[in-house]
């Protein structure tokens, strides 16, 4: 299925598939949390992490679904070697997102959400004491 | 008038109602001496304690409402509380100005089990009024420099209202600039 030449692709079509429930995670995360505690560890507001892990969320779904109905303008062309005859099938240009023109949107959200995961959600998870579920 | 801060709620002197508080808030009332006749109580429906619900439901502005949020600092073993009280539009900065001024290595809310425990309040009822007495009890600017603010009764079937410079007076309270966000 995958041609080691094209490793990277591989690498991308696992972050592509990963990165969407991670971020919808994150979004699941922010929204269970008291809003005080955003402003307690000095961060942005609940409404602002809702709001960027929320956008996250939709790139990571919107770029798969946009591949996937669009295998013209925007089927990434590494993905197969160059070959312009060539079209992905439609499961794994749906997952080309890195590929995708957005891409730029992709990984802002990607960072994004890595950030909160890293960062956000240990220190309000610990100025709650700790006591919050998963 | 101070207590028009209730919106729709008709309130009355708040030592005329002793059922309306809780035991603590109740002596540490009597304590405040001449004072306490600023302090007015209103009976509220105990589903909509929430400061929001409570807002929505009885036309008493949010910037009119203050929470009390107690904070435990700890530093090894040791943990020291804090009350902090803030309007109702602005969140505390409790790992910042408050950490610092328990001199504590990690500030956190206190469990509300733990809270609700010490104080002897209920949940969603504690207010800065009767707090344990080596507390401090910070209070933002903006709550002391407020012509008046809803707080908790210590039960959740009422609040008090009260002016903000008395709220900046009670025992063990120091008005801090910037505790709010």
């Amino acid at each position: 299925m995958f041609d080691p030449k094209h490793l990277d692709t591989l690498v991308l079509f696992v972050i592509g598939i990963v990165s969407a429930p991670v971020a919808a995670y994150a979004f699941a995360h922010a929204l269970r949390q008291r809003a005080d505690a955003f402003t307690a560890v000095g961060k942005l507001t609940k409404n602002a992490w809702l709001g960027i892990t929320g956008a996250a969320v939709f790139f990571m779904l919107l770029i798969p679904a946009f591949t996937a109905f669009s295998l013209g303008p925007f089927t990434p062309m590494f993905a197969y070697g160059g070959d312009p005859n060539y079209h992905p099938p439609g499961i794994m240009a749906a997952f080309q997102g890195p590929g995708s023109s957005m891409t730029l949107f992709w990984l802002a959200g990607l960072v994004a959400v890595m950030v909160y995961i890293v960062d956000v959600k240990p220190a309000i998870v610990g100025v709650q004491g700790g006591g919050q579920r998963y | 008038m101070i207590w028009d801060v209730f919106g729709t709620l008709t309130a009355v002197p708040a030592l005329d109602r002793p059922d309306l508080l809780a035991k603590p808030v109740a002596l540490a009332l009597e304590q405040l001496g001449a004072d306490a006749a600023l302090v007015g109580v209103a009976e509220i429906d105990p589903a909509l304690a929430d400061t929001a619900e409570f807002c929505a439901a009885y036309g008493s502005p949010m910037d009119g409402s203050a929470n009390c949020v107690v904070v435990a600092g700890r530093r090894g073993e040791d943990t020291r509380y804090a009350a902090c009280l803030v309007l109702a539009t602005t969140r505390a900065d409790v790992n910042g100005l408050v950490r610092r001024r328990l001199n504590a290595r990690k500030a956190s809310f206190a469990p509300m089990d733990d809270a609700v425990a010490i104080t002897g309040m209920e949940y969603g009822g504690i207010t800065p009024v009767g707090l344990p007495a080596e507390w401090p009890l910070l209070v933002d600017a903006a709550v002391a420099a407020a012509p008046a603010v809803v707080i908790g009764s210590g039960i959740r079937g009422s609040k008090l209202a009260l002016p903000g410079e008395l709220a900046a007076r009670l025992p063990g309270a120091e008005v801090v600039e910037g505790l709010a966000r």
